[in-house]
């Protein structure tokens, strides 16, 4: 038998996933076990073992691969639990990491928090002054030598750095990507003097111009990546004993995965390991619906995650912020828009009502948990509105007080603002939805698109209770709340069906038209790059395909826009055809007439992605039909639309639905995950695979 | 009422005193600053921070001009300005 | 040569007060509410809708903006004008130029309405302070009326920052400058946009006066652009909420920040504030210092500025106008006073009453020079003004948390023109200065290379960008010593920038130089806090600096490069050689409180990582250190010594020693 497992760990729980050759699926949720994650890792497969009623080690020894998603990566650089590193760069540019570019005050931060300029500050230094050491070195723009390697400085600053603490060295020089025999050599020098210590070259981890970010990646790279490798190899090494032949590979922020061995050395990439599972997932799961353009939003009870699917492929950014550091490296974009169903209700000093940005976070949560919050949150008024079963709350096992909640809302909103609590609630709801839409609506056209062509995929605990009402606002065509067998564990399923994706990328900034056999070169080299990295993975693929795109802009613009670039050898034409794709997607991104050709093209960053799709991949489960119309378990008083008010609501148990049924708002559906929103005017049918698909029959098209 | 780090109004009284050593600054808050007492000396004794001798750029003097309590010397005021010109830094309470 | 006023000049000139709400302009219909009711619900979803837009406006000029002036220093502004002007949200970007967007609106509509008309479709573009819209005439403002159901509803407008627009000088800083006539001249609102189309007569002119064309015409789609999504927007959301509430809710956001302002300004005392600040140099040559004085009244609700006092408009290129005072007041209120309310200038201008005398060189009169307004008068407007607020902030125990000593007290302009090392000719203002430090905060150290007061989200590019786009390379880019105004909590140090011309096939770089802040320092301390240091530009001519990078050696200091070392003046346009260094170190932040109440251990740790030198610590702060730990006896010993000696007095008998 062969299988393939994924197993995502997050900060609270561990969701695992198996599939075997025929498709035959089992689950698993365990708690997370930090700081040793590897416990709850374990655990996961001997509960999917369990699962299906084999010993661990016939299915260890059965599985092809393992795809892990972790939050080490993550969890390591926010909690600064990192290597101690001592970083080497140009003589006089030392500071590139403490100016931050300035914009490290307020990368990353809400516009109340910027707003408030006095309260902004820059985060603690990444490394400190005394592990760094400017070196004499120097290459320009065109990666011509104009200060050669200082070597003697070099070893004497190494020995330093190690005298000093240093676990781990990274380099950073400035243009080394256009020549990086400097850095290359930096790192002999460094194995002449400690060859066991982790080093790390900015040309080689982050080879794109703009030194900022490169550094920052390099940096955090080296902290991160001896302990990824001390976390991966007695991981792994556990899993061989207990019968594992197969590959443990690590998932990136890319979404593809890499191997356990092979993770380290870029570990950066692994940076968004445990948020990619689920665009995977979701991205599968539109392929397998048909869609091809799909926003997903993750409403959980502190965050609100959204993120896109464009022509079957998850969108991706070039660089991220990580605790007001930016970070270049290829990653599923993922946009935290808000608190999710911790965000807070209150009154401002000028007596409106405001809905977030301020979280009530896990601890102490809304109102009524009952855990010591005394402020409403978004939760609360799903209680008091009645969208929220307080018996079936998570299954049943976490019980809510309704008499918290309107006490919350009564005491920060409805009294101060002369409403009724049902009122206040029904506000609360409604802005929060209004809201959601908006910032939803912001990261959709910030990528060129436009929301009216979308399907709007409702993840997370709170997502479903809200989403038909902010999908209408949006105006996409239709909702997709997944409630199959496999939701509660979606993002491990993700992983066990991700491929093999593995980036390379150069900046070589050029004016355009560039040479056409410039860019052959760079591309053929990369492809070579990547070859080479596939083939080291040790795995056999059914498919191998590699993409190539080219990152240009008009003169001097802050972004440049990635524009797909074709295979093959490249000739002047075909570079001529790239800048005028370039400029259409431009167009596309900016709006009819911003492109302005007279200002001239540059091409910065080269950077091609191989695909290699593994053997198995793991269709989700057909979900059962039933005879017979939906049955109802109930009905009660819910407001589920602002301008209809409190009304009569059938309830439905999703338990009790099969495929092709048919439901029509008012009304609402309880899983055991989540409860969904069914305002009057919509429609909802249980699709094939167990998802409840909504739509607006009624709608009236707003321009 | 604290006015800043170093001054408050004493409540009972009205007047202005340090906050460091209780010594009386100003008898009212309309003339806070009546007692501090006041030193200036060329800008470039203010530190490394001035670069160059002001003579370079103007022709105009330059002064340091600093306020102190009269109690616990801390320093209530600093301005670096033209020599001449009347002090426009001030405050008072109505 | 003095300023000879310009008879048929009046015409252009704004006032700053509102228009009477029933005033009619040609046949224009003006869309009008007379009621802010709207419940709390619609009221803050359609609220953070306009916010939302606002933000699009912002995104779009920013992405489709081909200068590095505004996608990194964000040199620019975004935001909606109700019917008559008034403005109902203006972006995070620069605040300066969200401040006189009102006025510019108000005289388009006074003077445009009847001849050509303001038409459904249309854009105004404009670069004339003595209207509005921006400082000085490199900001130039694109307004764009919107019409709903045949009625003038709203505006919207977008204002940046255009690298050069003519004038002598690369730039358009002509340091040589005396009046108007030197620099680019300003446009009055023309009609650049008609029916939708963009006139291509009106871009000609435009864009004719500029060395830099496509970059400017570039930019001018953008906020083209930037209006058009907001209209796009804007239209949509009156199509759901209709055009009464719409404007309701922007009547009552500006209601709001009125009131929420209002509130904050009771829970201060009543008092009076004033600050001076100083300006050397009003062009090149000049060696006169220029001051802006302001009293700060604080009366129950209202905050009076009266800036009588100020010195005389002079001949230069450092005055501004109505515009720049303006825009010298509101970015304080924003940032110490509005944390927490809503950006709605039109709400917040009602609370502040200003007095200015035409003729002052913040208030100036056509023809005045103008080319520098923006970061010379208005800046320095800005200076003073934050002192008073921050004073006044002071003496509330919660509020102060707001409150910054004075930040970096000006731009330290490095202009660089030229042939680039592709063969082509370039202007670009090199935006390193942005990082700037801020002020100290009552509770804590200004945030070194912070940015500037007036740009929340400024950036600066990297030393990559600049090399491959411009014709330079650096030696150094780092944040400087002892340039944090000390004090008990001290100011954000500045930073520097040292680099040679690189790769030009001319072997040169022109340059043009303009900062002030070198003989006075303009980033005051408050509560006994030292200024920020001074301004400091070196020229460094006849190095043997590539003789040293081909054998291995990178100079790190001024000394290091062994030439001629020429402290440079204000204001100077000249060449940089091929064996020339420039060498540019801008301003931090002011301190607070004294420097011999900062904890020991702070400045150790300041010495350790380079923000302050030991020099320093043993003068200003009284820090003794012995092997990078302080010496606490010494301290102690040190900081009595200092104590008498600054103040005058000769230390008693039996004191430390």
């Amino acid at each position: 038998m062969a299988y393939v497992i994924g197993i995502d760990t997050g900060g609270t729980f561990t969701d695992a996933f198996v599939a075997d050759q025929h498709n035959r699926l089992a689950a698993a949720k365990t708690p997370s076990t930090p700081p040793d994650f590897a416990a709850g890792f374990l655990t996961a497969i001997d509960e999917l073992a369990a699962e299906l009623g084999i010993p661990v080690r016939e299915l260890l020894a059965g599985t092809d691969y393992l795809v892990h998603g972790t939050t080490s990566t993550l969890n390591a650089l926010v909690t600064g639990d990192v290597a101690q590193v001592g970083f080497l760069t140009t003589r006089g540019h030392a500071d590139s990491i403490s100016i931050m570019n300035l914009e490290g005050r307020y990368a990353g931060l809400g516009s109340d928090d910027i707003q408030h300029m006095a309260r902004t500050a820059k985060p603690a230094s990444l490394v400190p002054r005394h592990r760094i050491r400017e070196i004499d070195e120097r290459v320009d723009y065109q990666g011509r030598v104009v200060v050669p390697l200082d070597e003697d400085g070099v070893r004497t600053a190494v020995r330093g750095l190690l005298a000093d603490g240093a676990e781990a060295i990274a380099v950073s020089f400035l243009w080394s990507f256009r020549n990086p025999a400097h850095e290359q050599r930096v790192r002999e020098i460094v194995r002449e003097e400690a060859p066991e210590v982790y080093v790390a070259l900015s040309s080689e981890v982050s080879p794109r111009i703009r030194e900022y970010p490169r550094n920052v990646t390099t940096i955090m790279n080296t902290q991160v990546g001896p302990r990824l490798g001390s976390y991966l190899r007695p991981l792994e090494a556990e899993l061989r004993a207990r019968g594992l032949t197969g590959a443990l590979l690590v998932m990136q922020g890319s979404g593809g995965c890499v191997t356990a061995a092979d993770a380290p050395a870029h570990a950066i990439t692994t940076i968004g390991s445990v948020l990619t599972g689920g665009v995977v997932g979701c991205t599968r799961m539109a392929a397998s619906l048909g869609h091809d353009k799909v926003i997903s939003t993750d409403m959980g009870g502190t965050t609100f995650l959204v993120g896109l699917v464009v022509d079957g492929k998850p969108v991706t950014t070039t660089s991220t912020i990580l605790n007001q550091y930016t970070i270049s490296t290829p990653m599923v974009d993922v946009h935290t828009i808000g608190a999710g169903g911790g965000a807070i209700a209150w009154v401002d000093p000028g007596g409106n009502l405001r809905v977030g940005p301020r979280s009530a976070g896990a601890r102490p949560g809304p109102a009524c948990y009952g855990e010591g919050g005394w402020e409403p949150t978004v939760t609360d008024a799903d209680l008091v509105l009645g969208i929220i079963n307080p018996d079936n709350f998570l299954g049943g096992r976490k019980k809510l007080d309704v008499q918290l909640s309107r006490d919350a809302i009564d005491k920060v909103v409805a009294t101060p603002l002369g409403m009724s609590v049902e009122d206040a609630a029904a506000a609360i709801y409604a802005i929060q939805n209004a809201q959601t839409a908006d910032l939803v609506r912001k990261v959709v056209v910030n990528s060129g698109q436009d929301p009216r062509d979308f399907t709007l995929y409702a993840f997370g605990g709170a997502g479903p209770m809200h989403c038909a009402s902010y999908s209408a606002d949006l105006g996409v065509k239709e909702v997709v709340v997944p409630l199959g067998s496999t939701a509660a564990v979606f993002s491990a399923y993700g992983l066990a069906a991700s491929d093999i994706v593995l980036t390379a990328e150069q900046s070589q900034p050029v004016a355009m038209p560039v040479a056409a056999d410039t860019a052959n070169e760079v591309f053929t080299g990369l492809e070579r790059e990547l070859e080479r990295r596939l083939a080291e993975q040790g795995l056999t693929f059914s498919a191998i395909s590699y993409e190539r795109e080219a990152d240009i802009r008009y003169t001097m613009q802050l972004a440049e826009v990635a524009t797909p670039v074709p295979g093959g050898e490249l000739t002047e034409e075909s570079v001529d055809q790239l800048g005028h794709d370039f400029e259409a997607s431009y167009e596309a991104l900016y709006g009819k007439g911003s492109g302005f050709p007279d200002a001239g093209l540059q091409l910065i960053t080269y950077r091609v992605r191989a695909t290699g799709i593994l053997q198995i991949q793991p269709e989700l489960p057909e979900h059962g039909t039933l005879s017979g119309a939906p049955a109802t378990s109930g009905e009660r008083d819910v407001l589920l639309d602002v301008r209809a008010g409190r009304q009569p609501a059938a309830i439905y148990d999703y338990r009790a639905l099969g495929a092709g049924h048919e439901i029509h708002g008012p009304a609402v559906v309880e899983a055991p995950t989540t409860t969904v929103a069914l305002p009057p005017g919509t429609q909802a049918t249980v699709d094939r695979l167990g998802n409840l698909v909504i739509r607006f029959p009624e709608r009236k098209e707003h321009s | 009422m604290n006015l800043d780090l170093n001054l408050r109004v004493d409540d009972a009284t009205g007047t202005v005193v340090c906050r460091h050593c209780a010594t009386r600054i100003g008898d009212t808050t309309a003339e806070p600053m009546a007692h501090a007492l006041r030193h200036a000396r060329p800008s470039t004794e203010a530190g490394p921070g001035v670069h160059a001798d002001p003579a370079a750029f103007v022709d105009r003097e330059v002064l340091l001009r600093q306020a102190f309590c009269p109690g616990c010397l801390t320093l209530l005021s600093t301005e670096i300005v033209p020599d001449g010109e009347p002090s426009y830094r001030s405050w008072s309470l109505t | 040569m003095a300023v000879i006023p310009v008879a048929g000049s009046e015409r252009f000139v704004q006032s700053g007060a509102p228009l009477d709400p029933e005033a009619r302009f040609g046949d224009l219909n003006l869309h009008r509410v007379s009621s802010e009711n709207v419940d709390a619900l619609t009221y803050e979803v359609v609220r953070h809708r306009l916010v939302a837009i606002t933000d699009d406006m912002g995104d779009a000029i920013k992405r489709m903006s081909g200068s590095v002036v505004v996608t990194d220093c964000n040199d620019f502004g975004a935001g909606i004008m109700d019917e008559t002007g008034e403005t109902v949200q203006v972006g995070l970007y620069n605040m300066q130029l969200g401040s006189a967007l009102d006025m510019a609106v108000r005289w388009t509509l006074e003077h445009r309405a009847e001849n050509p008309g303001i038409a459904p479709g249309d854009q105004f573009l404009l670069n004339d302070p003595w209207i509005g819209g921006g400082l000085h005439q490199n900001d130039v403002t694109v307004l764009a009326p919107l019409f709903y159901d045949g009625q003038l509803f709203c505006w919207t407008g977008a204002v940046a920052h255009q690298v050069d627009l003519g004038g002598v000088s690369p730039g358009s800083w002509s340091v040589e400058g005396h009046d108007v006539f030197w620099e680019a001249l300003p446009i009055p609102p023309v009609k650049i946009v008609e029916g939708g189309r963009l006139r291509s007569d009106m871009e000609d002119m435009y864009l004719r006066r500029s060395r830099v064309p496509r970059l400017v015409g570039l930019d001018l789609r953008a906020k083209i652009g930037a209006n058009n999504v907001a209209q796009d927007r804007l239209t949509a959301l009156i199509d759901k909420y209709g055009p009464d509430t719409v404007k309701a809710v922007m009547k009552k956001m500006m209601g709001d920040a009125e009131s929420q302002l209002r509130t904050k300004l009771r829970a201060l005392p009543d008092g009076t504030w004033s600050a001076v600040a100083h300006q050397d140099g009003a062009r090149a040559g000049d060696r006169d210092i220029h001051k802006i004085v302001v009293a700060m009244s604080k009366q129950d609700d209202t905050l009076t500025f009266d800036f009588t006092g100020t010195d005389p408009q002079v001949d230069g290129i450092i005055n501004c106008t109505l515009a720049g005072l303006r825009g010298g007041i509101l970015p304080i209120l924003l940032t110490m006073l509005c944390p927490d309310i809503s950006w709605s200038p039109g709400g917040i201008y009602r609370c502040v009453e200003i007095v200015s005398e035409p003729g002052t060189i913040n208030n100036c009169t056509f023809p005045a020079g103008i080319g520098k307004a923006s970061v010379n008068s208005a800046w320095s407007t800005q200076n003073a003004v934050s002192e008073t607020v921050a004073q006044m902030l002071s003496t509330h125990a919660e509020l102060s948390r707001s409150a910054m000593s004075v930040c970096c007290g000006t731009w330290d302009l490095t202009l660089l023109a030229g042939v680039d090392q592709r063969g082509g000719g370039f202007a670009t203002m090199l935006c390193d200065a942005m990082s700037g430090g801020l002020g100290a905060k009552v509770d804590g150290d200004g945030v070194d290379t912070g940015g500037e007061n007036c740009i929340p989200m400024g950036r600066i590019a990297d030393i990559e960008i600049n090399e491959f786009s411009f014709p330079m390379l650096y030696l150094w880019r780092r944040e400087e010593v002892d340039s944090g105004g000390p004090g008990r909590w001290r100011g954000g140090v500045g930073a520097s920038s040292c680099f040679i011309p690189y790769d030009s096939p001319t072997r040169s770089v022109h340059l043009v130089v303009s900062a002030n802040g070198k003989a006075v320092p303009q980033a005051p301390g408050i509560s006994g806090g030292y200024p920020a240091a001074t301004q400091w530009d070196v020229l460094v001519r006849d190095t043997t600096v590539r003789d040293q990078l081909a054998n291995g050696r990178i100079p790190q200091t001024i000394d290091d490069l062994s030439g001629q070392a020429d402290t440079l003046p204000p204001h100077l346009e000249t060449d940089l050689a091929e064996a020339d260094v420039y060498f540019t170190h801008w301003q931090g932040g002011g301190g607070i409180g004294d420097p011999l109440h900062r904890e020991p251990e702070r400045v150790a740790a300041d010495v350790r990582n380079g923000k302050v030198s030991a020099v320093a610590a043993v003068a200003v702060y009284g820090v003794v250190l012995a092997d990078g730990e302080p010496d606490l006896a010494a301290t102690a010993a040190q900081r009595d010594r200092l104590r008498y000696e600054r103040a005058g007095l000769t230390p008693p008998e039996g004191a430390h020693q």
